[in-house]
């Protein structure tokens, strides 16, 4: 049984931090995300799709429909919807140590 | 008597024909609907159309329509978007108009703008009989607010709104409507959001369009998360606290007084008394409100339940 209370402990801190992620406006994904283009930009997007999985409710659309980079650290997610396609803005921080943050900038409509 | 009139978004007309101790006026308001097929290019069986009929858009694989499909279609829409609006609210009438009376002789007489006539059992005798008020039972009817939605064929032209229809192959679950373009899955229930618990909304598309086609606006339009003034379709104005999200105007499929506004819009217009604004004015229920003698108008008491009437 001692063998398993550190990964338990562990577990509770990961589920502590996700419940403040939902109050803070920055998710961190505490993922250490290697130092090329492809990398950080695919932890951003990671980042950015679980933020959107946490509190984006209107799930009964057409899915994700695009994301575009804006510039080096921020990306625009396209949501198609019935009459609309809602796009949502991301700007993400990547410290020394490569942990990336991500929060939403912008929540935007495009009516159709 | 029947009162009549043309609407850019659709017609209305208010029947006072038939009135007694039970019996209410009726209110219909007509939606001219054309339906047009779209069929994959080319005359093929199979192909692709883009979400919202816009090229930059995601395709979805769609198929040509039969005759068979196409005419099934347009039957349910037309009876189940039917079946969700129709006759679902009465209107108080807070005017002096449209009243009936029954007269010692129990003959039904009615008042009207054109003076008051005499029910032979069929119809409204020319005017002249006049009865004694003083003893005489006076009804007011209320209005029942009815729904016709007519499948008019293209060629006739003279629609109130043209909508198109893609019909979705069968591999696809999803694809970008519009108030103007359908698709074949849009008469379906689907899960529309979730509510603060993580429990699913679900939605018909058309009934929600077919509020929009009245007049309506989304749920939370002139709430500070959703102002008048900007994009209407954004995704707060579908509701943000889950009893706006189970709206039909929202994500949901719940009915609210205020979908009454379009009738209310109409008796305003029709009847030249009140306004749509002054909720006291034709105000909306989604119960039966039975006829009221004077004394009940007098203390505005609506009738829910059915009275006991000699
Ligand atoms: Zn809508």
């Amino acid at each position: 049984m001692t063998s398993t209370a550190p990964r338990n402990l562990a577990m509770i801190i990961l589920v502590l931090s996700g419940m403040l992620g939902l109050l803070g406006p920055a998710h961190a994904t505490g993922k250490r995300c290697q130092m090329n283009a492809i990398e950080r930009s695919k932890c951003i997007i990671e980042a950015i799709l679980a933020d959107i999985s946490r509190t984006y409710t209107q799930v009964g659309g057409g899915g994700i429909s695009a994301i575009k980079q804006n510039s080096t650290t921020s990306f625009t997610v396209s949501i198609a919807q019935e009459e609309r396609t809602d796009l949502l803005t991301y700007e993400a921080t990547v410290d020394a140590k490569g942990k990336v943050s991500v929060r939403k900038i912008g929540e935007d409509t495009k009516s159709r | 008597m029947k009162l009549a009139m043309s609407l850019p978004q659709f017609e209305a007309e208010l029947n006072t024909d038939r009135c007694d101790a039970y019996t209410n006026a009726e209110l219909t308001l007509t939606l001219k609907l054309g339906f047009r097929q779209i069929n994959p290019a080319g005359g093929t069986a199979e192909g692709a159309y883009h979400d919202y009929g816009d090229p930059a858009e995601t395709t979805r694989k769609i198929v040509k329509w039969t005759t068979g499909s196409w005419n099934l279609w347009k039957q349910n829409f037309v009876a189940s978007a039917t079946r969700f609006w129709n006759g679902k609210f009465w209107l108080s009438n807070n005017f002096p108009l449209y009243e009936c009376e029954k007269n010692p002789l129990g003959i039904w007489i009615q008042h009207n703008p054109v003076g008051i006539r005499p029910w032979d059992g069929k119809s409204w005798l020319p005017a002249g009989f006049r009865a004694d008020d003083s003893t005489s039972l006076r009804y007011r009817p209320n209005i029942w607010c009815l729904l016709k939605i007519e499948d008019r064929d293209i060629k006739l032209g003279g629609h109130h709104h043209v909508i198109d229809v893609v019909r979705l192959h069968k591999s696809e679950t999803w694809f970008g409507s519009h108030a103007k373009l359908y698709d074949s899955l849009d008469i379906n229930s689907v899960k529309k959001g979730r509510n603060s618990k993580g429990k699913p909304i679900m939605q018909r598309a058309h009934v929600h369009e077919i509020g929009h086609l009245l007049g309506l606006a989304h749920v939370d339009v002139g709430k500070p998360h959703c102002p008048p003034g900007g994009d209407t379709n954004a995704s707060n104005c579908y509701g943000v606290a889950d009893v706006d999200k189970y709206s039909v105007m929202g994500q949901g499929m719940q009915l609210r007084l205020s979908h009454a506004m379009p009738w209310r819009k109409a008796m305003v217009a029709l009847s030249g008394k009140g306004n749509a604004l002054a909720t006291g004015d034709w105000e909306a229920k989604l119960q039966k409100l039975y006829p009221r003698l004077p004394a009940e108008v007098a203390t505005n008491a609506m009738l829910t339940t059915r009275p006991n009437r000699k």
